[in-house]
């Protein structure tokens, strides 16, 4: 042992770098300074971004987290900075997102006495995270990264959180490199699918009459699309997408069925609603994927593919539960498994097509022309990028538009609140995504009402000069809710009215070039001069606050029942 | 107090030892509305790196659903087994 002992800060730096850290989206503060005293000497091995608000931080670095596939680090300061993390961790939580949060906490001397900056943070983050640890001494900290992110980047991913004392940053010991991982009891991949299990799935593929996939967002954290490829064109069958799930199958090919759920395409729904072999990957059964579930299960059986068993019968029994990772099952059942032809099936699917429409923005035409028309402008992005960018969607209607009519060619793209649904997301976790891969074209496609709840971070785009789209959908409502108080609410529209600022001066205030488009040629043009344009860009269409997303299941309605437009629910 | 009572079960966990390990089990157990009647700590080695937690729940889920929570119990991790077994009624 012939190094001289370093500062729990240093070696803090050291463990980070040692994972492979290239970014850190992190904000100084109170008792973390004794780590920024570092921080700034490890720049050359790790690019610290400093947002505007630690909420931002965090969706940044699950954004980041999203289209790398490599585990994302925030970091915020005690008290506020802590607290501000919350919703970001319960975000990753919810949509499996491997991100290690750090926080500070004031001297383990101080704990418990409500000192200044003190909370619990470690109580508050446990119900949302993956796990936790609390550090108190330097010696400590290379383990802890360690397990930390071999935790939140194995098995089923999700968020990590580390509590440091102050006294962790400036106690001193040796850097001695972590020990072999020892967690008992913490198994990432279940126990090895038996064969005779895989092969059930063949007679309930050979029985069914009218089968489906749903694949989900575990297909994408699996890198399971060409297996998915493979399954679907064995077994011509038709693969759903969740909102998670999108761009995990290619969506120009012709056994794609488009976006299950409640706002997902009618025509999807209606092959939920109708088929007698659901075969779920990758997915949980969600609500909002479901609708009413009395409804969803009739008739039909179940095959549940996931990588973590306690999803399996969650919300109802099923069928035939097959664990493991979506590629590894997917690869043994291609293999195992003889292929099917559903002819008829297609038929119907076809007749559904032609009835309600398919992967079509103007089956709902506008109601006003004076305004512009979302799925539109989305259905322009998508073709002027060619389908190539990722995607951040913030919440709300913006959020389901993106998910129908963005045509998502590569996987990772697709970034969204799915299982939160936190208003916010969409411009922090672009910025994030950006700065993960950096040699992709970007946008944010977001709301009025979502942009100004991390509004802040224009600030730290402008300021890293990220080449970065952001599209605002301006209608000057929160337009999901507005959607809900008139179809559900008898057109009560309660305190969901904003007044804007002008948003394009915003921007220019941060040196961002902004446009704002009232026609659909002035879109073009300044979608063409975006994306063109090299560094932060802004446009605000002027849309349609009263455009409904259609179709719309109610909550605990029948997939079935979709309503496809306003007089259906009115 | 109105909780239902209509199944009651013993639960064994094994834990490693480490901060908050009882926190985060309660928390998981109560997000599913799950009781804890009572519950006791054994340690199972002279070392003290494992413990046996034992708790009386009750709930008014039906068999599968506490399955499920006992798996998701199972996925916290410092745990590593959990064996639970339904008791009669009133007991």
């Amino acid at each position: 042992m012939s190094e001289e002992k370093k500062l729990g800060s240093e070696i803090f730096c050291e463990a980070l770098a040692a994972e492979g850290v290239e970014v850190i989206f992190g904000i100084p503060g109170g008792v973390v300074l004794p780590l920024y005293d570092q921080i700034n000497k490890f720049g050359h091995k790790m690019k610290h971004i400093l947002p505007r608000n630690e909420q931002g931080g965090g969706f940044a670095a699950d954004g980041y987290a999203r289209v790398t596939g490599r585990t994302g680090v925030a970091i915020g300061t005690s008290g506020p900075g802590a607290t501000n993390l919350l919703t970001a961790i319960t975000n990753s939580m919810m949509d499996s997102i491997p991100v290690v949060y750090i926080t500070g906490q004031v001297t383990e001397e101080l704990m418990g006495t409500d000192a200044f900056q003190e909370t619990d943070i470690l109580g508050m983050t446990m119900p949302v995270v993956k796990h936790s640890y609390f550090v108190s001494h330097a010696k400590d900290i290379v383990q802890t990264v360690k397990e930390a992110f071999y935790i939140a980047n194995s098995g089923r991913p999700g968020p990590v959180h580390i509590d440091f004392a102050k006294d962790a940053w400036v106690t001193k010991a040796h850097y001695l490199p972590a020990t072999a991982i020892d967690l008992p009891g913490y198994n990432p991949l279940p126990d090895e699918c038996p064969e005779e299990e895989i092969l059930k799935l063949e007679d309930l593929l050979h029985e069914s009459e009218r089968p489906m996939v749903i694949a989900g967002h575990g297909v994408e954290l699996a890198n399971a699309r060409e297996q998915l490829v493979e399954f679907a064109e064995k077994h011509n069958i038709p693969i759903a997408n969740t909102l998670l799930g999108l761009s995990t199958f290619p969506q120009d090919h012709e056994l794609w069925a488009g976006m299950i759920g409640m706002h997902g395409d009618a025509v999807t729904n209606c092959i939920a609603h109708n088929a007698d072999l659901i075969i779920s990957i990758g997915s949980r059964f969600d609500d909002r994927i479901t609708g009413n579930l009395e409804a969803f299960q009739k008739d039909t059986k179940f095959v549940h593919i996931d990588i973590d068993v306690s999803e399996f019968h969650k919300n109802f029994p099923v069928d035939l539960a097959l664990p493991g990772d979506a590629k590894e099952i997917l690869m043994r059942a291609n293999t195992l498994l003889k292929g099917n032809e559903y002819p008829s099936w297609w038929k119907q699917i076809d007749e559904w097509k032609s009835q309600y429409g398919f992967l079509d923005f103007t089956v709902n035409p506008i109601n006003d022309e004076s305004f512009l028309s979302q799925p539109r402008i989305v259905d322009m992005i998508s073709k002027a990028s060619d389908g190539e960018a990722i995607v951040a969607a913030d919440v709300g209607r913006n959020q389901m538009w993106t998910g129908r009519f963005y045509r998502f060619k590569k996987p990772n793209s697709h970034l969204s609140s799915g299982g939160l649904g936190s208003m916010g997301y969409g411009l922090p976790a672009a910025m994030g995504a950006k700065f993960g891969q950096p040699d992709r074209e970007v946008w944010a496609i977001v709301g009025d009402g979502g942009f100004q709840m991390n509004i802040q971070e224009l600030g730290t785009i402008a300021e890293s000069k990220l080449d970065l789209n952001i599209a605002i959908m301006e209608d000057s409502h929160l337009g999901m809710v507005r959607q809900w108080q008139n179809l559900l609410f008898k057109g009560n529209i309660s305190h969901s009215v904003l007044k804007n600022p002008d948003f394009v001066k915003v921007a220019e205030a941060y040196g961002i070039k902004g446009w704002r488009a009232k026609t659909y040629e002035e879109a073009e043009q300044a979608i063409a001069e975006a994306r063109a344009h090299k560094g932060p860009t802004l446009i605000s269409f002027h849309v349609d606050p009263d455009e409904h997303v259609f179709p719309m299941v109610p909550p605990n309605t029948p997939l079935g029942d979709q309503s496809l437009k306003a007089e259906d629910l009115l | 107090m109105t909780h239902k009572t209509d199944n009651h079960y013993k639960v064994t966990a094994k834990v490693r030892n480490g901060l908050g390990v009882i926190a985060r089990m309660t928390i998981m157990l109560r997000k599913f509305n799950v009781n804890i009647q009572s519950f006791d700590v054994e340690a199972l080695d002279d070392e003290k790196r494992f413990y046996n937690i034992h708790f009386v729940l009750d709930s008014t889920k039906d068999n599968r659903e506490f399955e499920v929570v006992m798996k998701k119990l199972e996925r916290l991790i410092p745990v590593v087994k959990v064996d639970f077994t339904k008791q009669p009624n009133g007991q």
